[in-house]
């Protein structure tokens, strides 16, 4: 894939595209907004994962790659 | 789109072999009891592992068949031969195993290796033997446990897998009650894929997501001390990781994953595709271990139609998902295996993966938080 798309739709950006379903743009906008608001509040992960299981969950072992395999 | 190299991950199938008949198995070969051989395990050492294309920590998941119907002593060749030919590379091992074989032979092994085990149980036996049946179709749950009653005695850490089916889904507490007192590090939520061979779920019908979405608020609910839940962590990691890490995927990018079948066939991407039987792609083996290394895959003419397909697959969810941001474009086995389509978006798989997980996770905090 071109690398600039790619980059754009990560950005996922209105602005910047067009190429989103608007619906998608208003879905991830607001669940950045509670992502961000619960950070606020203290929920995170802040290394614990990765400190207590021995290093093994390492960005393989998190989300999106829950198969463990 | 990532590059995906270095590759981080190595699944090697030991054998295709397996010692149960589970109801939801995706394994096509699981009664083919090959071995792998030591010429195949040499050349993962010296063609795989020691290039310059994977990283220098490497993660090795003995799977794709039973890993424990293989025995121990071979394990430790396997080891040994596989550290000597990549003498640069760190190797960190890992078995996911139905559980019915464990012994102190084998918890010394893991114990001497510093290997991570992970054990398959769907809760108590009600729920477990349902599905995860022996050869002569009975139980296996009180083999499993006898198992884990071994590791706990050694004090050897584990985690879980469960599949949860729809009958675990309306139980909540009946399940939650049992992990919780089970002792593992970490407890792993599996759904019933539609995967392989195993061409129909439970979870299928139209009450799932709600089903699924109260599990998940019931688990947050009664924060069991004694029980850690893969998805409620990965949510948690998912608040504080940057941005793009968030969004990278390793299984659709290219070479991140490598997987070896028993006769030394490479193939990338989702582990569960090699091996599954099929002309257009090839049984998705793109290289032989034995000839070459991780680059040939890139160059093989049926790879590069795949990362076409995926990588439309990856836009079409970029472009008409909510969640993309931090899911990456979900699974290609999953595509394939539910949709037919690596280029389609949405599944059965990430409408509970992702979706419903982080909805449920997010809301019950939040309704904690005030
Ligand atoms: S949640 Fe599903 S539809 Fe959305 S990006 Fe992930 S795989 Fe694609």
């Amino acid at each position: 894939m071109n690398p600039l798309l790619f980059a754009l739709i990560i950005a996922g950006s209105p602005a910047n595209s067009g190429l989103i379903e608007p619906s998608a743009v208003a879905e991830r906008t607001a669940l950045e907004e509670r992502m961000a608001a619960l950070q606020e509040r203290g929920v995170s992960d802040a290394g614990e994962r990765v400190a207590q299981w021995n290093n093994w969950y390492n960005g393989f072992q998190n989300w999106p790659n829950w198969r463990n395999w | 789109m990532n590059e995906g190299a270095p590759v981080r991950l190595v699944v090697v199938q030991p054998t295709p072999y397996c010692s149960l008949d589970c109801a939801y198995c995706y394994l096509p070969f699981r009664n083919d009891r090959r071995r792998m051989t030591l010429d195949t395990l040499d050349a993962i050492g010296r063609n795989l592992l020691a290039s310059p294309l994977v990283a220098s920590e490497i993660d090795i998941a003995w799977h794709a068949g039973e890993p424990m119907t293989v025995p121990p002593e071979w394990y430790r060749d396997a080891f040994e031969k596989l550290a000597a030919n990549a003498p640069d590379k760190t190797l960190r091992h890992g078995f996911q195993t139905n559980g019915i074989h464990i012994d102190p032979t084998w918890i010394e092994l893991w114990r001497a290796y510093n290997v991570r085990v992970g054990v398959s149980i769907d809760g108590p036996a009600r729920l477990h033997d349902a599905r995860r049946r022996t050869r002569a179709g009975g139980g296996s749950h009180a083999l499993v446990m006898r198992g884990v009653d071994a590791l706990r005695d050694a004090g050897q850490a584990f985690h879980v897998i469960a599949v949860l089916t729809a009958d675990a889904l309306r139980e909540p507490d009946e399940v939650l009650d049992f992990f919780a007192g089970l002792g593992a590090v970490e407890v792993g939520l599996n759904v019933e894929e539609i995967e392989g061979v195993h061409g129909e779920s439970s979870l299928a019908g139209d009450d799932i997501e709600r089903l699924y979405k109260r599990f998940l608020s019931r688990a947050i609910e009664r924060a069991d001390p004694g029980l850690r839940l893969r998805e409620v962590e990965g949510v948690r990691w998912l608040l504080s990781a940057p941005p793009e890490v968030r969004a990278s995927n390793p299984q659709v990018s290219p070479l991140a994953i490598v997987s070896v079948s028993v006769d030394g066939k490479m193939s990338t991407y989702s582990p569960e595709l090699l091996g599954t039987p099929t002309t257009r792609w090839d049984d998705f083996a793109f290289a032989d271990v034995h000839r070459e290394g991780p680059e040939a895959i890139l160059e093989n003419p049926v790879f590069m139609k795949l990362r076409a397909d995926i990588e439309r697959g990856v836009v079409a969810c970029a472009q008409s998902c909510g969640y993309f941001t931090v899911c990456g474009g979900g699974a290609p086995a999953n595509k394939w295996f539910e949709l037919g389509d690596f280029a389609g978006a949405e599944t059965l798989y990430c409408r509970l993966t992702r979706k419903a997980t982080l909805d449920a996770v997010l809301e019950a905090w939040e309704t904690a938080n005030g």
